[in-house]
Formats: structure tokens, sequence, C-alpha cells
């Protein structure tokens, strides 16, 4: 990166599939162990169909932001929303978006801690489980957007196609009658719980945000949009797939009583290899990389937000600075029911944030670029 | 703070981020030191005098007798051969381990007081329970402790015992050298053979779960020293079990739920020969439930399909003429074998088969009028069920007549 201005020349080394595949891997966080029970707990046997509209809600969230970026690839999420914007305003709306991603960058890796405290590392304190995801976060927060987008892009098939697998191998207890009714649900369901079901499902994708990261070093940026879409449609498919392979193996009653559904699913594959007869740690595993490309982007927003509203050129010294705070949110919760009325709270939140940035800068943006008696007015 | 001039400060920063490497080593444990318990089996315990989680220890059941077959590092043969090479009786594979509580972590803890090693249920392949203890109100507070631990496998089997759950571990099968795995593969090949429908202990949850289906679970029982039976299916109502299917009930029941395999041979007359009988075997069924509302009340039209073969023939009269009588004779049969399964079930309030379930899938606004399992299965009792039953003898082995 250059010293003299922020904005200025970023290097443009990024593909436009690698930017998909990135955004692809970073939506698929810790969220995806418990969102099927969140979503059944309202929405019943509609829950897939919840997850198809918050997902076709996010695509279209994330094609409105690519676009509104494209239009000026020079600046990324933060120097656009202060171009946008004017310094006051464009500067709340940066230090909103910090606290709330240094905030889920906290809550993710607590997540993270207490699943793999209760399921697979009994002994080992939750504090150095958080820790070291955090610590590993911050180290890879150090490399430049470009790596960054490298390393999301790298972890891509070792997040999606052992989940694949996975599902695949349980759909031999796959009941369809568990599905049903798929379509017809309104006579069960209300439409309060349903608009419930697609709020938690919307609120798995915050880290789309980190468009506004890569975009501005795109090859072509005049692309951004249909990556952006295609990166949340997978991600999206990924979603929708574990959750008719829940919903299908366990149904809605048993849902309601399995706290980290996807994992029990884990659990149900059998596995026609005999050394591996047990497919959760698998599993675990690759939801480990799942869980740290989710950090690691989490975190790259709130530090390159931090930064700016710093006017530091390089973020690298606030990921040193930004550990100690995140560390301690992340230990805030008391328990495990505490954790998820948090993360309730934090995620419907981030979900009008995230949602409300875009349109803002949709906003500003088409008023300042609309046609003025013909010709632009810029 | 340049790194690249300061070798000091790069070697710091080094150690700095290997250091949560180290922290792999907290679950570290060998596996001679883990108390592997592969089976399971849990008795009713009349009087427990003193338990080890305190006075305040209360479930349903006055106490649970728990036994555990628990593995013997370096005695477990691996791959073939080796199982002769020691012989004695002092080489079992296995140990058995015995506590009661007052509730299962009650007993799970005491039997850690007999064991050295950290118990581990992370093998646990088989949980038998006591028919008595299953047919008590006791049954409910058995599955917390294994839905709460997280080494459980929903793959492992749930079984109940006819007599004695005990007896089940002491039993050791000469065909398998371990005899939790002798119990494994019976329930497994069960399975295959179409012997018993694949209700493994996450499916007994999972329909435990659902308002309108009842669980059923496998039933095995111990006629002999060292000899396991299947003898059919346990039926619950919730969490209760309140009858048995026997093996040829099992056969009806597994034409209606549509399990693939055809696992039983059903003996019938030969057409104009009373006296001897033919022995027909289903190669494959497939059948469908239709749940339909009429006049607003629902209606079941089990529509089963056969393909069968002939195996057996006493007598002499020559088959091939009389293959569609027999396919006759078969749907009458199993129409009728059907309706005394359904009749038995509704008798009990317990709708194994699943029909409410169906029911909310295919008529979800009509479902809703039923909030809880008993209201379900009150209706389930007068749903008018029509068995429909194709059956097709398709080959008669390799004899020509």
């Amino acid at each position: 990166m250059t010293k003299d201005h922020p904005s200025a020349d970023k290097e443009q080394a990024v593909a436009g599939l690698q930017y998909a595949m990135g955004i692809g891997t970073t939506l698929i966080g810790v969220g995806i162990l418990a969102f099927p029970r969140l979503a059944v707990e309202t929405a019943g046997t509609a829950a897939p169909l919840a997850t198809a509209v918050a997902v076709g809600l996010m695509v279209a969230a994330g094609s409105l932001l690519a676009h509104v970026l494209s239009q000026s690839p020079q600046d990324n999420l933060f120097e656009s929303s202060t171009r946008l914007l004017g310094r006051l305003f464009g500067g709340l709306l940066t230090l909103a978006l910090t606290l709330y991603f240094l905030e889920l960058t906290a809550l993710a890796a607590r997540e993270f801690g207490e699943v793999v405290v209760t399921s697979v590392l009994q002994r080992t304190p939750v504090e150095v489980t958080i820790l070291v995801m955090i610590l590993l976060a911050a180290l890879a927060a150090r490399n430049n957007v470009i790596v960054f987008a490298r390393i999301l892009t790298f972890y891509m098939p070792f997040v999606y196609f052992p989940a694949l697998v996975i599902v695949l191998l349980t759909l031999k207890n796959a009941e369809i009658v568990h599905m049903q009714p798929l379509f017809n649900v309104f006579s069960t369901v209300s439409w309060y719980g349903f608009v419930q079901a697609v709020k938690t499902v919307a609120a798995l994708f915050p880290n789309f945000m980190v468009a506004g990261l890569v975009i501005p070093h795109l090859y072509r940026p005049q692309r951004a949009v249909r990556w952006t879409a295609l990166g949340i449609a997978m991600a999206g498919s990924l979603y929708l797939i574990v959750m008719l392979a829940t919903l299908s193996v366990f149904g809605t009653g048993e849902m309601r009583r399995l706290l980290w559904v996807t994992l029990e699913l884990a659990k149900t594959a059998a596995a026609p290899l005999l050394f591996l007869e047990r497919t959760d740690p698998v599993f675990l595993a690759v939801w480990v990389t799942a869980v740290f490309t989710g950090v690691l982007t989490s975190y790259m927003l709130a530090v390159k937000g931090l930064s700016h509203l710093c006017g530091f050129s390089n973020h690298r010294v606030w990921t040193v600075l930004a550990v100690p705070p995140v560390y301690v949110m992340a230990m805030q919760p008391v328990n495990i029911t505490d954790l998820y009325g948090m993360i309730q709270w934090v995620s419907g939140a981030g979900l009008v944030l995230t949602l409300g940035c875009t349109l803002v800068l949709w906003t500003a943006h088409w008023l300042r670029h609309r046609p003025h008696n013909g010709r632009v007015v810029t | 703070m340049n790194f690249r001039r300061r070798p000091r400060c790069r070697m710091w920063a080094c150690l700095l981020a290997l250091w949560p490497l180290l922290s792999g080593c907290w679950d570290r444990t060998e596996i001679e030191e883990r108390g592997t318990i592969l089976a399971l089996s849990i008795d009713p315990a009349e009087e427990v005098q003193e338990n080890i989680t305190g006075a305040h220890a209360r479930a349903d059941a006055s106490g649970y007798r728990l036994t555990a077959q628990v593995a013997i590092p370096g005695r477990i043969p691996l791959g073939p051969g080796g199982g002769e090479s020691g012989g004695a009786a002092s080489t079992k594979p296995v140990w058995l381990i015995s506590a009661s509580g007052k509730t299962i972590d009650d007993a799970i803890n005491s039997m850690q007081q007999e064991l050295a090693e950290k118990i581990f249920l992370g093998h646990l392949r088989v949980i038998i329970v006591n028919q008595q203890l299953a047919r008590s109100p006791g049954m409910r507070d058995i599955e917390d402790f294994f839905r709460r631990n997280a080494e459980i496998r929903r793959l492992a089997w749930l079984v109940i015992a006819k007599g004695s759950a005990f007896a089940t571990m002491e039993a050791s099968p000469k065909l398998e050298r371990l005899p939790t795995l002798y119990l494994v593969s019976t329930m497994d090949h069960g399975v295959e053979l179409g012997k018993i429908p694949n209700v493994f202990l996450g499916n007994y949850w999972t329909v435990q779960s659902s308002l309108g289906k009842e669980p059923v679970l496998p039933l095995i029982s111990v006629p002999a020293k060292d000899e396991i039976k299947l003898e059919g299916l346990a039926v619950f109502h919730g969490t209760r079990m309140v009858a048995t299917l026997n093996p040829l009930e099992v056969a009806g029941f597994l034409e209606l739920t549509g399990a693939h395999a055809g696992g039983y041979a059903f003996a019938l007359p030969v057409p104009g020969d009373p006296k001897h009988s033919i022995t027909v075997k289903a190669l494959t069924r497939r059948t469908r439930i239709k749940m339909r509302l009429e006049h607003g009340r629902p209606v079941a039209d089990v529509y089963c399909r056969l393909d069968t073969r002939i195996e057996e023939r006493t007598g002499t009269v020559p088959l091939n003429s009389h293959y569609a009588d027999i396919a006759r004779q078969l749907e009458q049969n199993t129409t009728q074998l059907q309706q005394r399964v359904i009749r038995k079930l509704q008798g009990l309030n317990s709708d194994c088969i699943g029909f409410g379930e169906l029911l909310r899938a295919s008529q979800p606004a009509y479902f809703r009028q039923f909030t809880s399992r008993d209201q379900w299965d009150e209706a389930f009792a007068h749903l008018p069920v029509r068995i429909h039953v194709q059956a097709v003898v398709r080959r008669a082995g390799m004899s020509a007549r």
C-alpha cells in the first residue's frame, strides 16, 4: 500500500472468480451449527423456504453494495462512505460498522470456543481456544487485502466439499415426511414466525461487507456485482442444503431439542469406511476453517475501519491493538444461554446495520449521481 | 519497529506465533488411560442405599443398575488370527463392571469410583435396557444423560432385553471376538436382512420428538448361555414400552413401513392340496401410504407391492400353472396380517407406523388440532385404514416344477 493517500492506487490483483469463492467461504461461519434449530423454532417446516428467501434478500443486498462500490473502484467501503456521506456521517457509519464487527469477531470466537469445549476438547480451557482463534485471525489480518482475499479463496474447497460429503452420507437416514409440508406452510406457521426465521438466516451473512474491501482490488471492478451475487448465492446454497438435510433427518421436533443440529447431523453420518466410523471429528476440523475465515473477515473489516477512522494508511498496528478488546468482549457472556441471547440480539442489530448501511450508501450515491437535466452531477 | 532489521524481535515473534500450538496437549489421553465402555446395560435397582451424587438424586425409577463392558487395552484382537493365541479364560477382551445409582449419572459416577481410568463413552455401541424398566416411567429419565453427553454416538443401538439386561452383557457368543460386536452385528444384519427396522438411538430420539409417530426398539433375549436371540420389536407409547411384536407381526409392521428388504417367509396352502404348503419370501416390497380427508375425517390407504419368490413346496402338486393363485392367496394373507398388526397397534393407542406424521405432512391444516402425542394417538385408535396389497410371484428357484 502506498503511504501518501489511502485511497490512491490500489493494486488490482484479485480475479473475479477468486473473489466470488472468497465471499462464498467467508459467509460460512460458526452459525452453520445452530441456525437450523433457530429457524425451525419459529418457522417449523417453512424453515427451508425462509432460508431461500433470506438468501435472495442477501444476494440483493450484496449486489446493491457491489454496485455502489464498483462505481468508484478506487475507494473501499469506508472511504466510499466518507466520500458519499461526508466526514461526520461517514465517520459515524464507519464507527458503527467497526464496533459491530469487533463484537461479531468476539461472539464468533466465543461460540467457536463453546462448541469446542463442549464437544471435543473438554479439558482445554475455553479461554485458550478463544484466544488462539483471535490470535490466528490477528496474525492473518496483518497481510494486505490481496493476500487476505487469497487466504479466503484457498480455504473454499476445504469448507465446501467435506460439508457436502457429510450431507450425502446422511441422506440414508433422511425421510421426506419430515420436510413436508415444504411450501403449503402458512396454515401452521405464522407470518411473524416466518419473518423471524428469515431474519435469523439473513443474520448469518454480515460478512458480505467484505465486498467493500476487496472490490477496489478486482481486475475488473465493473463486474463486481455478478461475482458478489455468485459468492453469496454459493454460500446460500450450502446453507439451504444443510437446512434441508438437517430437517429431513431430524424433523422439527427433534431439531428443537438439539443445541448444534448440524454437528448432530455429522454424528448421524455413517461412513462406509471402517477407519472413519465417526464423521463428526472430520466435520469439526472442516468447520474450524470455516470459523477461521469468518472470524478473519470480521476482524479485517474492524481493523480496516479503525485505521480509516484514525487516518492510518497501514492497518497492521490495529491488528495487535484490537486483540485485547475483542478477547474481553468474547468473555462477556456468562453461559451458553446468555451467549445465544446476545448473539440473537447482536445479529439482529447487525442485520439492520449492514442492510441499512448498504441502503444509505446507495441512496447517497443515487442522489449525487442522478441525471440532472440530462447531465450527471458529481 | 521493523521486524526485518531486528533478528531478536523476529525470533520472539516466531515463538509467540508457535505458542498457541502447545494448547493441543490439554486433552491428550493415551488409549491405555481410557476406560472405554463398549456396551452398557441398564436394569432396575430395587433399593439404592447409598448414592454418590447426594441425597437429592431422584428419577422416576427407584434406581438404575448399570453394567458396562469395559475394553481391556491390548486384549482387543485386531485383524484376523491371533485370537486363539491366548485362549485361556483370563484373556477375555472385556471386563464387566456394575454400579447402581438413583439416576443414570449417579450410577456412572459410582462406576467411576470402581474404575481407575476415566470413563469414555465415545465407543459405546449398544445400550441394553431391561424390559421391566422400559415398561416403567423410569425409562424417560434414561434419555437425558445420553442426550447431553457429547461422546455418545447417535448411531449406537438402544435395545430392549426381555429378561435381565445384565444377562445379555454376560453372554459371549462364539462368532465374534467381542460380545459387543456380536450384538452390533446382530442388529446391523437384522436391518440388512429385513428382520428389524433401522431404529438406532438417534432414530429413536427423533421419532420420540415427533407428534405423529411412536418409537419401536429391537427386543432381544438370552435363551441359553452365550446365545442371543432377536425376539421382535418393543412397541412404545411416548417414553414407555407398552407391548411387543413377535417376528410374524414384525413382518407385517415392516411391510406397512415400507422397509425395502423382505426378511420373513410366509407359508401358504398349496392350491388344491390343503395338506401341503408352499413357502414364499418377499424379494422387495414397496409401500406407499396416502392420507386423505373424507367427510372431514382422516382415512389411510396403504398400497403395498410385493415381489416374491417361492422357497419351498411340500407335497407333489406342480406349481408353475398356479402362480397367479399363489399370489392372490399371498395378497389375502398379507392383508390379514397387516390388518392384525394395525388393530393391535390401535388397541395400544400407539401409532408406530407414523400415520400421524404422514397426515401432518399432507394435511397440515387439519393436523393443527393435535397439539400433543396423546391427542393424535386417540384419533389413531379410530383411524380407518384400507389395505391394498398387490403380490407377484417372480421366480421359483432352481426347480422347474
